[in-house]
């Protein structure tokens, strides 16, 4: 008797638990809907940049956002911070399973990669109109947003990869400011020796974390710059070229010539910033985007000195690649107009303005003569940035599987700069393995 | 007159508990394990399933776009792939034959009772909280040739910027953060090793090593098979030490397969490629688990 109450009671129980779940979860799907009870259409702006860190980047983001909530009834902005590295395949994922943000932040080399994961949607049912009005005032060709001809983001942020030099250190071993790439190498050389290793006079990060981009950021301009390019019109991998194998000769060189060791193996981008940052680098090429935080370091301020990229030819500059941040629309939004507004108030001269005081480089040429710039403490420098993208500024195509290919020719490059492998045959064997997987 | 005795009153039978129906009697004790059994494959055996499934087809984003069949296997087998496949096994076999008997000897010492022990065993087993993240960054930072603390001990050389270096690198850090869990499972069979079967052996003539060997290790054996299971299978699967310490690199000298699965699955989104670096590392585990209970049954029958 006792055992059929309890068995009774343990099915009670579990109906009631099924029903309880059931409510639940009916209650949650309610207020998983994003958009309030009072008609606000909750956004969610998923980016790298914290509201809350120390970057100043971040605080511009928030006051921004700030602005934007502030500014109208009809949408409410909430942003989520990520990791710079996992927050692609976070979007995709969860875009994948019916969610994901609102608004997305996107680097523009990833853009074909969250195309392909349908993370994202295209947005020239939204821009076109803006952009007829306002397009022109984009400081580059707006085609480093476009993925098979459509329009999938709206770029927000531009950076160009300048030449990085510690004046301090460069002072300290009695080396003179480079005017070409090969008096840099030299500079670098020189010093690396005289510190008895202590210092990488040029690096280059050669590790394949972060995807090897610290190397491709530089491989792509140096292949620009002898007259090549990485992906062709057709899609296909077009580096093994004269122009490729020239660039890769040219990082060889550094390797070569005693400016880098195999130190560099160990580098990514972050870790080349830390090294200028800790003295431990003399040199580098490296963006924009990086160069607020690294004065921001204990010894450094000044004496971090940049200069548009020179080639190997005195008086000409190396080509910089067009990328930067964008904004995106997220594949699942339930609120495209708002998401829009939103967009379109990023793009306002007032939030570009904000960014530019935190070090960011605006993407629209009118922002440049606004009081903001005027007003900013490295307006020159702002503006010399400005002048070497607008002169030398390159689109590139990223495909989907950019990653992937940046890994390999990472690798690749590796064996060709350190262990002797012939570059030609290197160069030649990555990108047939990359056209063979692309058909 | 005949009088006929009445016939004998019989004790009337103690009744019969109830008997639960047929079905009942059948199927109640496997509905109370039903939950379990749902809860199991909805956690492990469907994802397995799927992940075998998107591993037989070429996938675009997250999405299946066409069945290949055995395709992504062919990358997975390919002359890269055993070169990955032999780093897995130098990089599991290295980390387990340092790792298991250095947690074991640390056991043996941390069981004895000296003085302060209670701090001894709170330093040894303090690796154990710190995050795989932290330790590959802490490592990496030690072990920097131009300002890491240790660098003089390599001669000014990066042991991270050589293939081989990185390799004992990567099994070193991986040493470091596992052996705790070596140290504590071993410790906790040691105590319940009884005292009087030691002393015994030790009567009857065995030297402290032979008793070691003959007694102790016998007694522990099945907890020695479990931490040895659990620890290859960590090793196996493990990403993030691997990722954030070396990224496979440099000149993929510590490419191994769960770097190579996270990779082409979350970095470059070829999820079926992916999936098949992983269901050939779930064979490895399970052929691991296979032998080493084969081996534990092997000598409990010897």
């Amino acid at each position: 008797m006792a055992t059929n109450m309890n068995r009774r009671h343990l099915l009670r129980l579990g109906a009631f638990a099924a029903i309880g779940v059931t409510t639940g979860g009916a209650l949650t799907a309610c207020g998983d809907g994003d958009s309030g009870g009072d008609g606000v259409a909750e956004l969610s702006m998923w980016t790298f940049l914290d509201p809350a860190g120390t970057d100043p980047r971040g605080k511009a983001l928030k006051e921004i956002v700030d602005g934007f909530n502030a500014s109208q009834s009809a949408a409410k902005v909430t942003v989520t911070s990520m990791n710079y590295a996992k927050i692609d395949g976070e979007v995709i994922r969860a875009a994948n399973t019916g969610g994901g943000p609102d608004i997305v932040n996107i680097y523009t080399p990833q853009l074909a990669q969250h195309v392909e994961g349908g993370s994202i949607q295209e947005i020239d049912e939204y821009a076109n109109d803006w952009l007829s009005e306002a397009g022109a005032d984009y400081l580059f060709p707006i085609d480093s947003a476009k993925v098979d001809g459509k329009l999938m983001a709206l770029p927000w942020e531009s950076r160009v990869w300048l030449l990085w030099y510690r004046k301090d250190i460069l002072d300290k071993y009695k080396v003179s400011a480079p005017t070409t790439l090969d008096e840099a190498i030299a500079a670098g050389a020189a010093i690396r020796k005289a510190s008895g290793n202590k210092i990488t006079g040029f690096a280059i990060g050669l590790s394949e974390q972060s995807l090897g981009a610290d190397f491709m950021e530089k491989f792509d301009p140096f292949t620009a710059g002898f007259g090549g390019e990485i992906i062709g019109a057709d899609g296909k991998a077009a580096f093994a070229s004269a122009a490729g194998e020239q660039a890769m000769a040219l990082i060889k060189k550094a390797a070569d010539a005693g400016a880098m060791g195999r130190e560099v193996l160990t580098m990514g981008a972050d870790e080349v910033v830390n090294g200028v940052k800790a003295g431990t680098v003399a040199m580098a090429i490296e963006g924009s985007y990086r160069v607020a935080s690294a004065r921001s370091a204990e010894g450094v301020g000044d004496n971090l000195v940049t200069l548009p990229v020179p080639s190997t030819t005195a008086g000409k500059n190396m080509p910089t690649a067009v990328a930067g941040q964008t904004l995106a629309m997220g594949a699942n939004t339930d609120h495209p107009e708002q998401v829009w507004a939103f967009m379109r108030y990023y793009l306002s001269a007032e939030s570009q303005a904000k960014f530019a005081a935190a070090g960011v480089l605006p993407v629209l040429k009118s922002v440049y003569d606004s009081d903001a710039i005027a007003k900013a403490a490295n307006a020159t420098e702002l503006l010399q940035w400005r002048d070497y993208l607008a002169t030398d500024g390159k689109v590139s195509r990223f495909p989907a599987d950019y990653s992937e290919l940046s890994t390999n020719l990472v690798k690749a490059a590796q064996n060709m700069i350190f262990n002797g492998a012939a570059v030609p045959a290197a160069l030649s064997e990555v990108q047939t393995q990359y056209n063979q997987k692309g058909k | 007159m005949t009088v006929t005795a009445p016939p004998p009153v019989r004790a009337a039978p103690p009744e019969a508990p109830p008997r639960p129906r047929k079905g009942r009697r059948r199927y109640g004790p496997v509905g109370l394990y039903v939950p379990a059994l749902v809860l199991v494959a909805l956690v492990s055996v469907i994802p397995i399933a799927w992940a075998v499934r998107l591993s037989l087809y070429r996938t675009r984003g997250l999405r299946t776009v066409e069945f290949v069949g055995w395709d992504n296997f062919a990358t997975v087998l390919g002359p890269d792939g055993w070169g990955d496949i032999a780093r897995t096994f130098a990089y599991v076999v290295i980390s387990l034959v340092v790792a298991v008997p250095l947690g074991l000897g640390l056991a043996v010492l941390l069981n004895k009772p000296v003085r302060y022990i209670r701090a001894f065993r709170v330093v040894i087993l303090l690796p154990w909280v710190v995050s795989q993240t932290v330790a590959a960054l802490l490592w990496k930072w030690l072990l920097n040739g131009q300002y890491g603390p240790l660098h003089s001990l390599f001669g000014g050389r990066e042991p991270l910027a050589d293939p081989i270096g990185s390799m004992a690198a990567l099994i070193l850090v991986n040493v470091w953060i596992s052996y705790p869990l070596a140290t504590i499972l071993c410790l906790a069979a040691l105590q319940t090793v009884p005292q009087e079967t030691v002393e015994a052996s030790r009567v009857d003539g065995c030297s402290p090593t032979q008793s070691f060997y003959r007694i102790v290790v016998p007694t522990i054996r099945s907890t020695l098979l479990i931490l040895v299971i659990m620890l290859t299978l960590l090793y196996f699967n493990m990403v993030t030490l691997v990722y954030t310490l070396t990224g496979g690199g440099p000149f993929s000298g510590t490419q191994v397969l769960s770097l190579d699965a996270f990779l082409q699955s979350f970095q470059f989104f070829k999820i079926g490629v992916g999936a098949a670096y992983s269901v050939v590392l779930f064979a490895l585990n399970i052929v691991f688990g296979i032998a080493y209970i084969r081996v534990l049954r092997g000598s409990s029958d010897s």
